[in-house]
C-alpha cells in the first residue's frame, strides 16, 4: 500500500478532458450527480480514493476510459 | 448523455442541524452542571471544615417489630450518619476527602461530556482527540466513586474503632459494582470511537 504522500503521484486529468470537450466543471457536476466540491477535490488531485460508481459516471459523462482520466507519475528518487 | 439516473455521491454533513442543537444543549448543560456541582460541593465541605467535625457513616443494627407468626428474622443493618463526640481530625479529614472526591468525580464527568460535545461540534465527530474527554469520563465514573467509597469506609472503620467497637454498630465498607459497570461501558464507547475514527479517516478524501 502506498504511503499517504505518494498519493500526489496520481494526477487526475479532469481539467484536460473537460477542456477537450468544452465542458465546465459545473456542467459535469450536474451531469454526473457529484457535488462541485467533490469534483474540485478530484480535479486538484486532493482526492484520496474514488468510488467505482463515481468513476463510471465520470467516464460515461466524458465518454472516456478510466485510463484516460488518471496518470501516475514515475517514481521520484531522493538525491 | 447519461441514460442512467445520476449517482448522488455527495456525503451529507456528518452533523445535522438537529445534532448540532442537541450537542450544544448538552455542552451547556454539562458546563453549568459542573459549575453547580463544584460550588455546591465546596459549600458542603465548608461546614464540616469550619466545625472541625463531620457526620461519619456507620451501620446500625435495627430491630424489627415482633409479630406473631415470625419464627426467626435475620438482623437488619441500616446506614446512618453519626456525629461522634471527640472525633479524630483524621476521620473528619477522610469524610471531607471522600465528599470532595465524589464532587470532583461528578464535575470531571460533566466536564468530559462538555469537552467531548465541543470537539464534536468543532468538526470530526470521531477524532482521536476524543479519547482525552472520554478518559476524563472514565476516571469520573469509575475511579471517583471507588476512591470515595474507600475513603468513607476507612473513616467509618477508624470512627467505629475509636468508639470502642460497640455492638449494634458497624463500619461501612461500601463497594459499588455499578462504578465498575459504568467504567466498562465507557471503555466500550472509547473502543467504538477509535474504530469509528479509523472508518472516518478511510472515508476522508473519498469522492
Amino acid at each position: 500500500m502506498p504511503a499517504e504522500e505518494d498519493l500526489s503521484r496520481l494526477h487526475c486529468r479532469l481539467d484536460e478532458l473537460l477542456e477537450e470537450r468544452g465542458m465546465t466543471l459545473t456542467a459535469l457536476a450536474e451531469k454526473v450527480g457529484v457535488s462541485l466540491v467533490n469534483l474540485s477535490v478530484l480535479k486538484n488531485d486532493r482526492a484520496k480514493a474514488i468510488r467505482f460508481s463515481t468513476l463510471i459516471a465520470l467516464c460515461d459523462a466524458l465518454a472516456c476510459q478510466p485510463g484516460e482520466l488518471f496518470t501516475v507519475d514515475a517514481h521520484r528518487t531522493l538525491g | 448523455m447519461i441514460d442512467k439516473e445520476p449517482v448522488v455521491l455527495t456525503e451529507p454533513p456528518l452533523l445535522r442541524r438537529s445534532d448540532r442543537v442537541v450537542l450544544r444543549v448538552l455542552q451547556i448543560l454539562a458546563w453549568v452542571g459542573a459549575a453547580v456541582t463544584l460550588v455546591s460541593g465546596a459549600a458542603s465541605a465548608l461546614l464540616p471544615l469550619l466545625q472541625g467535625m463531620a457526620a461519619v457513616p456507620l451501620t446500625v443494627e435495627a430491630s424489627l417489630p415482633e409479630t406473631t407468626g415470625v419464627i426467626a428474622q435475620s438482623p437488619q443493618w441500616l446506614q446512618a450518619s453519626v456525629w461522634i463526640d471527640g472525633q479524630q481530625p483524621v476521620v473528619t479529614a477522610l469524610v471531607i476527602a471522600a465528599l470532595l472526591v465524589r464532587v470532583a468525580a461528578t464535575a470531571v464527568v460533566l466536564m468530559g461530556i462538555a469537552l467531548l460535545a465541543g470537539r464534536m461540534l468543532r468538526g470530526r465527530a470521531f477524532a482521536d482527540a476524543a479519547s482525552a474527554p472520554l478518559g476524563l469520563v472514565l476516571v469520573g465514573v469509575a475511579a471517583g466513586p471507588i476512591l470515595g467509597d474507600a475513603l468513607e469506609g476507612w473513616a467509618s472503620m477508624l470512627a467505629w474503632e475509636a468508639m470502642g467497637t460497640p455492638s449494634g454498630f458497624g463500619s461501612v465498607m461500601a463497594f459499588s459494582p455499578t462504578a465498575i459497570l459504568f467504567g466498562l461501558v465507557v471503555v466500550a464507547v472509547m473502543i467504538l470511537f477509535r474504530v469509528a475514527s479509523r472508518v472516518q479517516r478511510d472515508a476522508d478524501g473519498l469522492v
